[in-house]
């Protein structure tokens, strides 16, 4: 996320270039972690962070916050861009539609839609409660998705579309019944806008297998998305499975963006923009921007948790808001300055 | 569309003016009879007999005269139903907050309800409904209703926004009622249950000196914002002699109902008698507050837990709820504010909150 990444020259690079700009960007995220560890409303020492994460007290408050309250939030915010990074390059790639979102296949509306019945026919009000229905919502939705879209026959248009008018579809139920009830509109108001406010290292725990996997999946559809980006029918004549192909990254979008969705709600735009910045560094092989996208997406999210939380005194923009908040000006003069990167 | 009533009205106005304006010798007689009969009422000594309408009333958006006795409420009001019942009128057509129940009506309101099967609205405020109801006088405090709502539900009746000097959602339960009770013509009744319920809030006052002055807040469980002085609830604290901190300078106080604290630094919340209000459902997010337990109001057993009840009552606070609210939190806040952990609040006992080694 530095500037420095971004002035790379725009042709195919070496991997060494690649590295070092890798390692480079895993160096600002350490420094950017360290940062979110020591930074907040209650001033914490050096001392006090080392002491918590070594020694930790559970009756010293600044431990307490350093431990319990802003460790979670960053490794949440890693994991959650890092996820959308990668579901991002993976989507854009699938349907070679550089204006891809992975919230395209239904994952987001499913999942409020999830998180909304669960609010108003439970009474659920804790946020906390909330993942497995968001999960299931999101699974469910993206499986409409793709036998709309034609299965595992599905071109890129055509899946498109079907996460279009499933998502619009899953929307408008979400706000017919948000009508209904001025509770459930509070409690998902907050939901909606995603953010790591008081997220539990229990809800990390669970969701991480899912993490693990969808990133697995997405390393193994890479090997052929990398066929398929030059045309359906080279990558046959090359010997790809293009509809095995599909069904993985399917597969792990909807499992690395399912759990995001779940841990912190829908956050809008990391998913689209992160693959971007990505590919400008990176170049367009699917492997490097995969690891470009996740480290940048961790970068991106936690970068916008950071600000978030000192932004307003004492108060806390969402993550998901600071996103858009970053990430709009930042593919604008993306955009601008070197024109979209061709799929 | 009942746009049209208005016009109607006021040209029945005009002929009913007309007469006055050219008087012909029976008029003369009928206007005569009429002196008499006001010169009659006035001698008489029964109290309230005074015709209580035409009622005119002030609020934010300018006055409201409601001309006769109105008989088809529509209460706009989360919370104002629970007034009009207390006043013994039952509201033609009410809007629901929250709870279980189908009219929206706590236990409280129940008997005053009896067998009435009110109109339930939910929701954003629909005015087309609204004019289809023929309603006669449009109960809007404590609704949040907009200056371009109020132009518009004004036409359909007398219509009754909160006072300029309160908030959307800050009408003191005072205010609230006798207004209410200005509209409806039951002003006295209204007085009688003010006086009535202040005197217990200044009888509780008196029997509790180690209140007076001492820090109390409410907030929703498991969250770091609390209301302020200018909400309902925190007016009900500081009618129990209670401190409660007001908005920070510099924001707008009118409408700034809660304070919002640093989830890393929720020291100012550490005062005499915290009070958790819950829909019941939030005991494990309060129970995993990572900085709760590190407070004097944990370790010293100041703590309330609200249920949901308890906690709808004081959110209501209406002369029906705040009897309620007094019977089941005074012994709590007695048990609280002492700060000595072996008085045990019970509520809070009872959710599996209170403090590991306390009694």
């Amino acid at each position: 996320m530095t500037a420095s990444t971004l002035t790379l020259p725009r042709q195919s690079r070496s991997g060494d270039l690649r590295l070092l700009w890798l390692g480079t960007a895993l160096l600002a995220l350490c420094l950017l972690s360290i940062a979110a560890l020591s930074l907040g409303a209650r001033a914490t020492g050096w001392a006090d962070i080392w002491g918590a994460l070594t020694s930790y007290d559970p009756n010293n408050a600044d431990h307490i916050v350093v431990r319990n309250m802003r460790l979670p939030r960053l490794i949440g915010a890693g994991l959650a861009g890092a996820a959308l990074g990668m579901s991002g390059a993976l989507i854009q790639a699938m349907t070679r539609n550089p204006l891809a979102d992975p919230g395209l296949l239904g994952i987001n509306g499913g999942a409020a839609l999830g998180v909304v019945l669960c609010i108003l026919v439970l009474g659920v009000t804790d946020p906390a409660e909330f993942i497995w229905v968001a999960l299931g919502g999101g699974l469910a939705a993206s499986v409409l998705v793709f036998l709309l879209g034609g299965g595992s026959q599905a071109n890129p248009l055509r899946l498109i579309l079907a996460g279009a008018a499933v998502s619009a579809l899953f929307l408008a139920l979400t706000r017919a019944l948000l009508l209904v009830s001025r509770q459930t509109l509070d409690v998902y108001r907050f939901w909606v806008l995603g953010g790591f406010d008081g997220i539990l290292p229990a809800t990390l725990q669970s969701l991480l297998p899912f993490l693990i996997l969808g990133a697995l999946l997405a390393i193994i559809a890479g090997f052929g998305l990398n066929a398929l980006m030059l045309g359906e029918d080279t990558a046959k004549g090359l010997g790809v499975r293009t509809g095995f192909t599909r069904l993985i990254a399917g597969a792990a979008i909807v499992l690395l963006c399912g759990a995001t969705v779940a841990m912190a709600g829908p956050i809008a735009f990391a998913g689209l923009i992160v693959p971007h910045i990505a590919r400008w560094a990176a170049g367009p092989a699917i492997g490097w921007s995969l690891a470009f996208s996740a480290v940048f997406g961790a970068l991106l999210l936690i970068a916008a948790d950071l600000l978030g939380r000192l932004a307003l005194f004492g108060g806390n923009m969402q993550a998901g808001v600071m996103t858009a908040l970053i990430g709009g000006p930042v593919l604008i003069w993306l955009v601008r300055r070197n024109g979209v990167r061709k799929l | 569309m009942k746009q049209g009533d208005p016009r109607q009205n006021t040209g029945a106005a005009r002929s009913a003016l007309r007469p006055s304006l050219s008087l012909s010798r029976q008029n003369w007689r009928q206007a005569a009879a009429a002196l008499l009969a006001v010169f009659l009422l006035g001698l008489c000594p029964l109290p309230g007999s005074a015709d209580p309408f035409p009622a005119v009333i002030d609020h934010r958006y300018g006055t409201t005269t409601v001309l006769a006795k109105p008989t088809r409420i529509v209460s706009l009001s989360f919370i104002g139903h629970d007034f009009l019942l207390a006043l013994g009128e039952r509201p033609y057509a009410l809007r629901k907050w929250y709870g279980s129940d189908p009219y929206g009506v706590w236990p409280w309101g129940h008997d005053a309800l009896g067998e009435a099967q009110p109109v339930v609205m939910r929701g954003e405020i629909d005015i087309e409904r609204i004019a289809a109801m023929e309603p006669d006088l449009i109960a809007a405090q404590w609704s949040g209703i907009t200056a371009q709502q109020y132009a518009l539900l004004s036409q359909i009746a007398p219509t009754l926004p909160p006072r300029a000097e309160d908030g959307d959602y800050g009408t003191p339960w005072q205010q609230m009622l006798l207004r209410l009770g200005t509209a409806t013509g039951k002003r006295t009744t209204a007085e009688a249950i003010v006086t009535r319920i202040e005197g217990r809030f200044a009888d509780l006052r008196a029997a509790h000196p180690e209140w007076q002055g001492a820090s109390a807040m409410m907030a929703w469980a498991g969250h770091t914002r609390a209301y302020t002085r200018a909400d309902i609830r925190g007016q009900f604290l500081t009618a129990l002699g209670f401190s409660v901190q007001d908005a920070p300078d510099g924001q707008n106080a009118l409408n700034q109902f809660y304070i919002e604290f640093p989830a890393e630094d929720p020291s100012a919340m550490d005062v005499d008698a915290l009070i958790w209000l819950d829909t019941g459902r939030n005991v494990e997010k309060l129970a995993r507050m990572p900085l709760r337990h590190t407070t004097r109001a944990y370790r010293e057993g100041r703590e309330i837990y609200a249920d949901k009840l308890l906690s709808a009552a004081l959110s209501h606070s209406s002369p029906l709820s705040l009897d309620y609210a007094l019977d089941q939190l005074v012994p709590l806040l007695e048990a609280a504010v002492d700060g000595d952990p072996a008085t045990v609040v019970s509520s809070t006992a009872n959710a599996g909150l209170l403090a590991k080694g306390g009694s």
